[in-house]
């Protein structure tokens, strides 16, 4: 599976994502379509702004330090939500952030969706990382020598 | 809205610092020799601690045992689960 993502008006790579919780919620029967920044700098799955996310009805699973960009520690919700991309569901813990104004997807979301993520200047892409993406890598590597291999394992 | 706001509710204020001190008090010491790096997830009111890679796995394993828990989530061996650089 491939999905496309973009850069938003602020050039953060973004993606659209659908976000719905355990029961429909009358408000909201198709959940909340959002765009979130891809960040690799936020290890979580997603952080999601607090005023945004509460008509959902999120069940709230628990509560976590979190610190932020500031190295200011803050204790934060946790609510169990289901995300949508390219028509796979899967259910992850959402950060509810008071003080956020984006929605922010972290290396927890990639990881979850066993996405790898190409960025180039103008296009994003999120590809699956199944047989045949691990098939192409292989081949990419053989084709490209052993120098790019040795790059690759030098990446943490 | 602010964290204030969200602070008005005690309850919920007192669930965390709840569950942080059943970390430190019954888990830490253990952990932290034995699970350094991952995510801990510790059900408030069973005093239950499910330990996995990832906040999203700890809370799914505590779940299986413990529906409807309310968790403190804690990555063992550091001051906070994640940091967020923006």
């Amino acid at each position: 599976m491939l999905v496309n993502g973009f850069y938003d008006e602020k050039r953060n790579p973004s993606l659209t994502i659908r976000l719905s919780g355990i029961a429909t919620h009358a408000a909201m029967p198709d959940g909340l379509i959002v765009d979130g920044v891809l960040d690799t700098g936020f290890a979580g799955f997603v952080a999601a702004p607090i005023t945004e996310i509460l008509p959902l009805g999120l069940p709230l699973s628990g509560m976590t330090p979190m610190i932020l960009a500031d190295s200011s520690m803050h204790q934060r919700l946790a609510a169990l939500a289901c995300v949508t991309v390219g028509g796979r569901a899967l259910w992850g813990e959402v950060v509810l952030d008071p003080t956020a104004k984006e929605f922010l997807l972290g290396l927890e979301f990639l990881r979850t969706f066993n996405f790898a993520l190409v960025l180039t200047d103008r296009e994003i892409c999120l590809i699956e990382k199944d047989d045949q993406w691990a098939k192409g890598f292989d081949n990419w590597i053989a084709a490209t020598g052993s120098q790019n291999r040795s790059i690759i394992r030098a990446t943490p | 809205m602010n964290d204030t706001v969200i602070w008005d509710f005690p309850d919920l204020r007192e669930l965390g610092e709840r569950g942080a001190e059943i970390y430190r008090k019954k888990y830490q010491a253990d952990f932290e020799a034995r699970y350094r790096g991952q995510v801990a997830a510790i059900d408030v009111h069973s005093e239950r601690a499910f330990v996995a890679p990832t906040m999203t796995e700890a809370g799914r394993n505590g779940r299986a045992e413990c529906p409807g828990a309310f968790f403190y989530f804690v990555r063992v061996g550091f001051a906070a689960v994640y940091r967020c650089r923006r």
